[in-house]
């Protein structure tokens, strides 16, 4: 048995987009026991939610809660404020939610598969992965007019329709990216120096996947298949537009690449869909009721389970609202999946977990 | 700016003894010497390395005494190669070889390929800096103008690095400057298309292939 | 021409999250990607304090992440500028008034560029770093004034001698 060292790494960390604090304790390098703090950003949303803004101002604030999914945290707000006010949004409304959660799967997904190759110490393909998101950016803003924080889904439907022009330069771009994501596929793929890196790294089981009670991404790659998508078609009809489930069997980082690079391939799939078959109709439900009642809403962010609940008592105010985000669930396995592994490998396993600890600690 | 004075005066030798192996290197001075000169300077920056109390700091010394550990080895062989050829352990007998060495050694160039990433610390073999995992290693509490020397040893370390590939075209300056050219691209292509290895896996890669490969081409050299 | 007036030409960047949504965190990464490109100004984001310039903050300042925020900024050595990147950071934005976070960094630290925007877009990011260059000489000069007024009457033999020290003076700071 060698000497134990205790590697902290956080709060501020070249490989940590946002504070969190592993402590991993080393022998030789290899880590034996992890243990994972995770509210450095903590803010009081909910709280702020249930007595600072009024409910229809709510969507605006929750997309505030994480940057990079904050479009389903508008619409899983939206949708439980829906709820509980008792309305059924126009078609068009629910397809273009739809779309855009798509095209934000495809540039957090990406940015996701970039973190992970810098992380692996491979800067080359991080710039090329990069450069290959960059589409998805402009045409979130040709959407929605922002690279950033959308605010596309408000209650009781979404801000802005889509232009035909978009919805043409939006086809043609997806089409620009299919061999451009080939390409990404066969570098995460075959690379062998990366494949050292990655395979094996930060494995966990089936059975403990299934235990830890994980979500997204992480589960799909040990072979658990969890989507909401596959779940719930009452809200959003996602099988009518082509969802399909992906999974893998390693459950390493390697696995993890691929689930997310072959979910890519079904947005593209989802979003051309979208755009071929988009119904005419208005993009909004008005309507003057107060909220009321209790409501849970489950949506598939592109990190897993989200978990919108809402609580109304008729007035402007809601009483109460609790959000649940998928990183939240995934903690406990986070941390468990480093034992055994080098500490080498560990930045790159922190990224492709895809950790938003502002989803988690709000 | 500092953390202690140890520790920037280390940083500062460190920069200095590689002033003094390059010089020996370029005037054509022994071989050997030139060898534990940069094992000298890179002891020093280990030992500044260890001094403080970062974890990330100790980690990256340890590192780079593991590094050492990889291409020190492959150095020395390829140094008694030279002797075996030319009769003189002198970098002035190399230059001035009637024909170049590479001729006489190519598998000890190619091992010795496979070890500059090790030294200049580029991809796949950049274990000892790793800027994700151990944020600089060793350099990461130098800070202000001991940064400077520190980094601009790295610069140096290229300079010593190219006059090492330098040294296997022997009298031939046009061929010299093809292989200094022919290693500036591998080494970028090769930094641009891999992952970071692990130190286990670098050190193992290093001791079989690289220095077999300077082992095989060293006892060519003595029984031919 | 000594080295620290090269300094501009390779600013060093520190980035640290103090509790925002992420959202101006990837914005600077895709800064850092090919279409934006910020290593074009010499900048490399490192992720140590101690050998940075400018510090790039996001997010409102929460009560966890304060502590961090102020000893990272001790940590870097003079001339150092923080950037502040987004409406939270700036003034706290929408988290402004929560129980656990108060209005911006400049509450525990000085800033000397305020970068607007939720998300801030990564042109505005380019611009607020480039105006921090432009504060980063200017401090380097105010540094090598101070210096120069302890060192440069004590050059004549051990004798102070003070005269036309304002001359010398002023043309580094214009």
């Amino acid at each position: 048995m060698g000497r134990q060292y205790e590697i902290p790494i956080g709060a501020q960390h070249i490989s940590l987009l946002e504070p969190l604090h592993f402590k991993f304790t080393t022998e030789n390098e290899k880590i034996v026991a992890t243990e994972a703090n995770v509210y450095y950003v903590h803010r009081g949303i909910e709280q702020a939610c249930c007595s600072k803004f009024k409910f229809r101002q709510v969507s605006f604030v929750v997309g505030r809660v994480c940057g990079l999914c904050s479009i389903s945290h508008t619409t899983a707000y939206s949708q439980v404020a829906e709820k509980l006010l008792k309305i059924e949004i126009p078609l068009r409304a629910k397809y273009l939610r739809m779309l855009v959660i798509e095209l934000d799967r495809i540039h957090s997904h990406l940015l996701c598969l970039s973190h992970v190759a810098e992380n692996s110490g491979f800067e080359a393909l991080f710039m090329k992965t990069m450069q290959y998101r960059e589409f998805s950016m402009e045409l979130l803003e040709a959407v929605c007019g922002n690279r950033i924080q959308y605010d596309f889904s408000i209650v009781g439907g979404v801000a802005r329709d889509l232009k035909p022009q978009v919805a043409q330069s939006i086809l043609e771009r997806l089409k620009k990216f299919i061999p451009q994501l080939d390409e990404l596929m066969d570098i995460y793929k075959n690379n062998w120096t990366l494949s050292l890196k990655n395979k094996g790294a930060g494995a966990i089981t089936k059975e403990d996947a299934m235990r830890l009670n994980v979500v997204g991404p992480f589960a799909r790659a040990a072979g658990l298949a969890i989507d909401v998508r596959n779940e719930t078609e009452d809200l959003l009809p996602w099988k009518e537009v082509g969802f399909e489930m992906i999974t893998e069997t390693s459950g390493d980082v390697y696995a993890r690449n691929m689930v997310r690079l072959r979910e890519l391939y079904v947005s593209i799939r989802i979003i051309e869909n979208i755009i071929n078959g988009l119904p005419e109709s208005a993009l909004i439900t008005e309507t003057k009721a107060f909220p009321d009642g209790e409501a849970t809403v489950r949506l598939e962010a592109p990190r897993g389970e989200l978990f919108y609940y809402a609580k109304g008592n008729k007035t402007q105010i809601l009483e109460r609202l609790k959000i649940k985000a998928p990183t939240f669930s995934n903690v406990a396995a986070m941390a468990e999946a480093f034992t055994g592994n080098e500490y080498g490998s560990a930045p790159a396993i922190i990224a492709s977990y895809d950790p938003c600890l502002s989803c988690t600690a709000r | 700016m500092i953390v202690h004075s140890a520790h920037a005066f280390l940083g500062i030798m460190h920069f200095v003894s590689l002033w003094f192996a390059l010089a020996v290197l370029l005037l054509g001075g022994d071989l050997i010497l030139v060898i534990f000169l940069h094992l000298l300077s890179t002891s020093l920056i280990i030992l500044a390395g260890f001094s403080t109390r970062s974890i990330f700091s100790h980690l990256g010394a340890n590192r780079t005494a593991i590094s050492i550990l990889a291409y020190e080895p492959v150095l020395i062989i390829i140094a008694v190669s030279i002797f075996m050829l030319t009769g003189s352990f002198d970098a002035s007998a190399a230059f001035n070889w009637d024909q170049p060495l590479l001729y006489k050694m190519p598998l000890a160039f190619i091992a010795l390929l496979l070890v500059l990433p090790i030294k200049l610390k580029k991809s796949p073999f950049d274990v000892a800096e790793a800027h994700q995992e151990v944020t600089g290693g060793v350099e990461i509490e130098f800070s202000g103008i001991f940064f400077e020397a520190v980094y601009t040893a790295k610069w140096l370390d290229y300079v010593f690095c190219y006059t090492l590939v330098f040294l296997f075209a022997g009298n031939n300056i046009l061929l010299g400057i093809g292989l200094m050219v022919f290693t500036f691209f591998y080494l970028n292509a090769l930094d641009n298309s891999s992952a970071r290895v692990n130190y286990k896996q670098m050190l193992r890669f290093s001791l079989t292939v690289s220095f077999s490969l300077a082992f095989i081409n060293l006892l060519i050299n003595i029984f031919t | 021409m000594n080295l620290a007036s090269y300094r501009k030409k390779s600013p060093w960047i520190l980035h640290y999250n103090a509790g925002g949504c992420n959202g101006c965190d990837i914005e600077i990464l895709a800064c850092l990607g090919p279409k934006y490109d910020i290593e074009r100004f010499g900048m490399i984001n490192t992720g140590n304090p101690k050998q940075s310039d400018i510090l790039l903050v996001t997010g409102p300042v929460t009560k966890r992440s304060r502590e961090r925020l102020v000893e990272i900024y001790a940590q870097m050595p003079e001339p150092k500028v923080v950037v502040s990147c987004g409406a939270c950071a700036c003034t706290g934005g929408v988290f402004r008034g929560m129980y656990n976070c108060e209005g911006g960094v400049d509450q525990y630290i000085p800033v000397d560029v305020y970068v607007c925007g939720c998300g801030t877009r990564p042109e505005q990011i380019i611009d607020g770093v480039v105006q921090a260059l432009g504060i980063l000489e200017q401090k380097t000069k105010a540094m090598e004034v101070s210096v120069r007024l302890q060192k440069e009457p004590l050059k004549e033999e051990g004798q102070i001698n003070r005269r036309n020290i304002a001359d010398q003076i002023k043309p580094a700071l214009s």
